[in-house]
């Protein structure tokens, strides 16, 4: 029965969201409404549990004091954010700036953690594997590997600065490569494209055959 | 003081340590990293606790002020504290928490999500009527061919696998391409953050 | 009630007009004096140190000064004669600070612009103008303003009719009414608040002074024979130097109580270079013993009363020991358009107010309360002595907060005054003067420069006259902005030359906002057939969609899709069957809510095959509704969840996957990751290729139709085994395993259909378009 039930309400929702196809109503608007405010608060809920059930819990298990403070530093260290969130015009938002110390301290790992990934995870991988792809095993692969690298590396240069700069002194060679550049770049985001459309299909059908599939329960119950 | 200084400071010296971890073999920078980075993972939390309470002060000022939509705002604000209220007191892998998720948001948001098709096929239809050149005919074959040859179907399957393999090696260059450029483009603002060229924490 | 011959209170022994005692105006001579004054005044006359004229002025002797200001009384008295009524001084009419003393029930009060509305420094400054009248007004307005301390302004409640005097001075010009006062009232309550309230009050009110203008009055020497002949101030000059005021007139000195005009000098004091002094006569008694002892020829004096001329009233009252601590009240500014007659009111309410302590001299015998408070060494002051007491009282003067403001940078606040010294009796100008400003030298800098040491600046700045507000009319007081805002190294930047562009810019701009508005501007506009045509394609596109959505799952028939088995399906496969039980496996959960519905046949066809292999799983997520997905996966309906699984949440994005890799794959076999986001993919590809660099885990990877273009380059490395995009492959995957369905495959089928139909759509777009633009351009 519960099943049941949420197939119904699911099936309603799918039902008025879909209304949107035929024009923005009321309807869609309280039901995206709703969305939003449970998707928050899940996240929300969550986030606390970490915090109390996780992080807290493992700090109680701790007895030694000095340990603790492992603990409870970043504790502070978030209420210290929290201050961001109040405005200048309230009392607690003269300590905003004192927000600012988390912030930096989580901008300073963030980029840190981007950097490392980038470079280790994303750099030098990859140009591995561009190498990689020009293997001698067969015609077909090693032209497979060329045109990869040819695309990797025009598709590079489009980043490059220096070409941009001098419109008027670009040479013919200079820009058949950003021509074939752009070619490259274009057939990928292209490929995006349809598999954004082969993302949003698959949904479609997936929303579809749940309403289906709530029929065929009415019918064949 | 507290605003620009002291936030510089401490981002610029732990991200160098972080960054040391990452780069340098010794335990010690290994251990102090995992530490630094225990920390962040916290105080991400509390960022996201900073994302809700704006949002609830958001709904909760437009209800109070507002003289439109006010139901709306409403609707967020009680979704938003009776989800909270629910999760805390059962859990992801509570049965009421369940309910909520397979029968109310995962239908309703994939619902939205699946809006986004036929927004595309008609964006993707209309292209040409606003950009009449030879790189939007390329995009939309090349489009054309990844949709046909997503889903094999029984004829000439060959022939189709062939054709997509194709647009694959292209795409795949050229999207190396980006993803490099990005990378290194992510590794040079990394950079300015850490050594205080940037300082996106102060306000600036 | 007293009879009205009585001399004495029957009740509070207070002294009383006599009976039938003329009017205010009526009798030059001081017969509108209470006889308690009047005596004071008599016996005061004998002591040695009083001033000529002191206790009987002629009214022809007054100054000049004064005769302005008495041209004003006769109005005060005319109309306190033409009403003297019982009512004016009922106590429903007594201002409040009177009757709230006394009557329980305060009388509501008519609102009358008064003295009490004006600032304290333009209450002092209209003092300062008065040389020898200042003493009055000196003590008058700190006085009136201690007094009214924690009243309601005590000029707002006195009637309209005689609000340029207030009620107590005609209650004491007016001896009937006055006596009936008296009879309610067992003391003046006037008399009240100042016995309670001693000395004090002398330092306020001058200390408020601006710099410039308590200056004024020391350089500007503003003897009433140059006030005469200061142009028009109408607004903070007084009465005696305003032209527009009637000129001295018998009728005007008449007005005056005698006992106003014993206060008096007759002639000019000589100029004080300092700061003038109060003198004896403008002090009270029960303050002169609080303050040090006067120089006898400081000032004109008032003749010192003797013991005897202490009203008996007076003598009875034993105030507490302690000295109330006067606070300077700070009142709103008049209404301009009040102005003058509000600084008329507030002359005589300070004129009023002021003079009845003056009788009361210096060598009055004090109570013993009052003699405590003597100060022990009470110094006369040398004239050296007079100026560093001078100097030190205006370097510790109270800066008003509008000259804070404009405290020179690198200059710190005046440190706070000693104790001994913010009392009265110990104050170091309080020497039976007033305590002299104490304004620092910067401040002093400030002021209209009247030297030659200024007279650069006054050719830079030349002083502006004040054409409103209560400065209106003199010039010089306020120095330009720019002398204080201008910095010591100021120099005048140049002019940048405005670029051509921004000035054809600007141009162009005026061009447009001086067109009148008839003319026809073209405005953007979207075409209405635009909106209606995109919102037709999208209900036709939606219609097909939807016909072959149904077509896919109804019609019956062969299936036409068909699941590929790539290559990088089947290394994922075989991964997962190399897996042994007990094998440590985490699977990501990176996707949301909204990517579910595509997402979840990917994971589940993972995670079941992971099931099957008895793996240890360890789901986690970067993301909070990752874990209730994850949860949802391992829950099979109709059985338990595997105790062997457990969830865990990742906060921080790439730190926390950082976190998690660097501690918890000690024992893992294998990293799957199913995501619907290109950016949760590559946190988990770069870090574990930067965290195990040589000793990576090997990844499956599942991810949506939407991430696969743009994980491509990902997915091309030797760290994944192999990977599924999207929902053919979920399909293909499990006809590996032969756990297909039907409804898997008719889903497919649908699925299919869209994209034919999604294809025919772009190209039959592609091909309208192409085909119109070459209409169009024909």
């Amino acid at each position: 029965m519960p099943d049941l039930i949420g197939l119904i309400v699911g099936a309603a929702l799918t039902i008025i969201i879909f209304s949107y196809l035929l024009g923005d109503n009321v309807l869609y608007r309280w039901v995206l409404a709703l969305l939003v405010g449970s998707g928050a608060g899940y996240v929300m809920g969550m986030a606390l549990r970490f915090l109390w059930v996780d992080w807290l819990g493992q700090a109680r298990t701790v007895e030694s004091s000095g340990v603790k403070i492992f603990y409870f530093i970043p504790l502070l260290l978030g209420i210290l954010l929290l201050f961001k969130g109040f405005s200048s015009t309230q009392w607690l938002g003269r300590f905003a700036a004192l927000g600012n110390i988390p912030m930096g301290y989580l901008l300073g790992t963030g980029a840190a953690v981007a950097i490392a990934g980038a470079l280790l995870g994303t750099v030098f991988p990859q140009v591995q594997a561009a190498g990689n792809a020009l293997t001698l095993e067969s015609f077909g692969g090693l032209l497979q590997g060329v045109v990869m690298l040819i695309g990797t590396v025009t598709a590079l240069l489009m980043f490059s600065p220096r070409d941009r700069a001098r419109e008027g002194e670009v040479k013919p060679a200079t820009r058949w490569l950003q021509r074939i550049g752009q070619f490259f770049i274009i057939v990928a985001l292209a490929a995006a494209f349809a598999g954004a459309i082969t993302s949003g299909l698959t949904l479609w059908v997936e929303r579809w055959s749940e309403l289906f599939r709530l029929v065929f329960s009415f019918i064949g119950s | 003081m507290f605003k620009r200084f002291l936030p510089t400071v401490v981002a610029m010296l732990v991200g160098l340590l972080v960054l040391l971890g990452y780069l340098l073999p010794v335990d010690f920078l290994i251990l102090l990293r995992d530490f630094l980075l225990r920390w962040a993972t916290v105080l991400a939390v509390f960022a996201l606790l900073l994302a809700y309470m704006s949002l609830l002060r958001v709904h909760i000022l437009r209800l109070s002020r507002a003289r439109k939509n006010k139901i709306t705002s409403l609707l967020v604000i009680v979704s938003a504290l009776g989800t909270l209220a629910l999760v805390l007191w059962q859990g992801a892998a509570g049965a009421w928490t369940q309910q909520l998720v397979n029968s109310v948001l995962v239908p309703g948001e994939s619902a939205l999500l699946a809006l986004t098709a036929v927004t595309l096929i008609v964006a993707g239809m209309r292209l040409m009527r606003v950009r009449r050149t030879i790189g939007g005919v390329i995009f939309v074959i090349a489009a054309a061919i990844v949709l046909l040859t997503t889903v094999a179907y029984s004829f000439y399957p060959d022939m189709l696998a062939a054709l997509r393999q194709g647009v694959d090696t292209l795409a795949t260059g050229g999207m190396r391409g980006l993803m490099l450029g990005v990378a290194l483009g992510v590794t040079l603002t990394g950079l300015r953050v850490i050594l205080g060229f940037d300082r996106p924490h102060s306000d600036e | 009630m007293n009879q009205d011959d009585s001399r004495v209170c029957l009740y509070c022994g207070a002294a009383l007009s006599p009976t039938g005692q003329p009017l205010a105006g009526e009798t030059p001579e001081g017969a509108e004096l209470p006889d308690w004054l009047l005596e004071l005044t008599e016996e005061s006359t004998a002591e040695p140190i009083a001033a000529p004229g002191g206790a009987e002025p002629a009214p022809a002797a007054a100054p000049d000064w004064l005769s302005d200001i008495l041209a004003e009384a006769p109005d005060i008295s005319e109309e306190a004669a033409v009403e003297p009524s019982e009512e004016m001084l009922a106590p429903a009419e007594l201002p409040d600070w009177l009757t709230g003393m006394v009557t329980p029930e305060p009388a509501a009060a008519p609102e009358s612009p008064a003295m009490a509305e004006l600032p304290d420094w333009i209450a002092g400054a209209t003092a300062e103008e008065l040389t020898p009248g200042t003493l009055l007004n000196e003590e008058a307005a700190p006085w009136s303003e201690s007094s009214t301390e924690g009243f309601a302004e005590p000029a707002a409640y006195m009637p309209e009719a005689g609000a340029e005097m207030p009620a107590w001075l005609l209650a004491n010009a007016d001896a009937p009414t006055a006596r009936e006062s008296q009879e309610q009232h067992s003391l003046p309550s006037w008399l009240l608040a100042n016995a309670d309230e001693p000395a004090p009050f002398l330092e306020t009110g001058i200390q408020e002074l601006p710099a410039w203008l308590l200056q004024g009055s020391e350089e500007g020497a503003p003897s009433p024979v140059e006030a005469e002949e200061v142009p028009p101030v109408p607004h903070l000059a007084p009465e005696s130097v305003m032209p527009s005021t009637p000129s001295v007139s018998e009728a005007a000195h008449e007005a005056v109580p005698d006992w106003l005009a014993g206060i008096l000098p007759e002639e000019e004091p000589p100029y004080a270079p300092t700061q003038p002094a109060p003198t004896a006569e403008a002090v009270p008694d029960w303050l002169v013993g609080i303050l040090p002892e006067e120089e006898p020829s400081s000032a004109p004096t008032q003749p010192a009363p003797t013991a005897e001329a202490v009203p008996d009233w007076l003598r009875d009252i034993q105030p507490p020991a302690e000295v109330a601590t006067p606070t300077a009240a700070t009142p709103a500014f008049a209404e301009e358009t009040e102005v003058d007659r509000t600084v008329e009111k507030a002359e005589t309410s300070l004129f009023g107010e002021a003079e009845t302590p003056e009788v009361v001299s210096t060598e009055s015998p004090m109570p013993d309360w009052l003699k405590d408070l003597t100060p022990v060494e009470p110094a006369q002051p040398s004239a050296e002595e007079e100026l560093a007491l001078a100097d030190e009282g205006l370097a510790r003067a109270e800066v008003p907060a509008w000259l804070q403001e404009l405290r020179p940078p690198g200059t710190s606040p005046l440190p706070p005054l000693p104790e001994a010294a913010t009392t009265p009796a110990a104050a170091p100008g309080a020497t039976g003067r007033l305590v002299q400003a104490e304004i620092p030298d910067w401040v002093q800098e400030l002021r209209p420069a009247t030297t030659a040491e200024h007279a650069a600046e006054k050719a830079l700045f030349p002083a502006v006259t004040e054409t409103e507000g209560p400065l209106a009319g003199i010039a010089g007081v306020l120095p330009p902005g720019s002398l204080v805002d201008m910095p010591a190294d100021f120099a005048a930047a140049p002019v940048p030359m405005i670029p051509e562009p921004v000035m054809a810019q600007a141009q162009l701009w005026q061009e447009l906002l001086e067109q009148p508005r008839s003319i026809q501007r073209p405005v953007m506009q979207q075409r209405a057939g635009s909106g209606e045509g995109e919102m037709a394609t999208r209900w036709i596109v939606t219609l097909i969609l939807m016909a072959v959505t149904v077509a896919g799952f109804l019609l019956p028939g062969t299936r036409m899709s068909q699941a590929l088995n790539q290559p990088h399906i089947g290394n994922l496969y075989e991964a997962m069957e190399a897996l042994q039980p007990g094998d440590t496996v985490v699977v990501a959960v990176e996707y949301g809510l909204a990517e579910a519905g595509e997402m979840t046949p990917i994971a589940k066809a993972l995670v079941e095959h992971l099931q099957a292999r008895e793996a240890h799983l360890v789901m986690v997520s970067t993301l909070p509704e990752g874990i209730a997905l994850a949860q949802g996966l391992l829950v099979t309906p109709g059985q338990a969840p595997p105790s062997s699984a457990q969830t865990i949440y990742l906060p921080g994005s790439s730190s926390g996957v950082a976190v998690f890799l660097s501690e918890g794959l000690k024992e893992a076999r294998l990293l799957v990751v199913v995501t619907a986001r290109t950016e949760c993919l590559r946190w988990w590809v770069e870090q574990n290729g930067a965290l195990h660099s040589g000793v990576s885990l090997p990844m499956g990877i599942g991810i949506s139709a939407s991430v696969g273009p743009l994980a491509s380059p990902y997915l091309a490395t030797p760290l994944v085994a192999g990977w599924l995009v999207g929902f053919p492959d979920v399909v293909a995957y499990r006809e590996l395993r032969n756990s297909t369905s039907a409804a898997l495959n008719r889903q497919l089928d649908a699925l299919l259909l869209t994209h034919w139909a999604a294809l025919a759509l772009l190209i039959f777009g592609l091909l309208y378009y192409l085909a119109r633009g070459k209409k169009g351009a024909a």
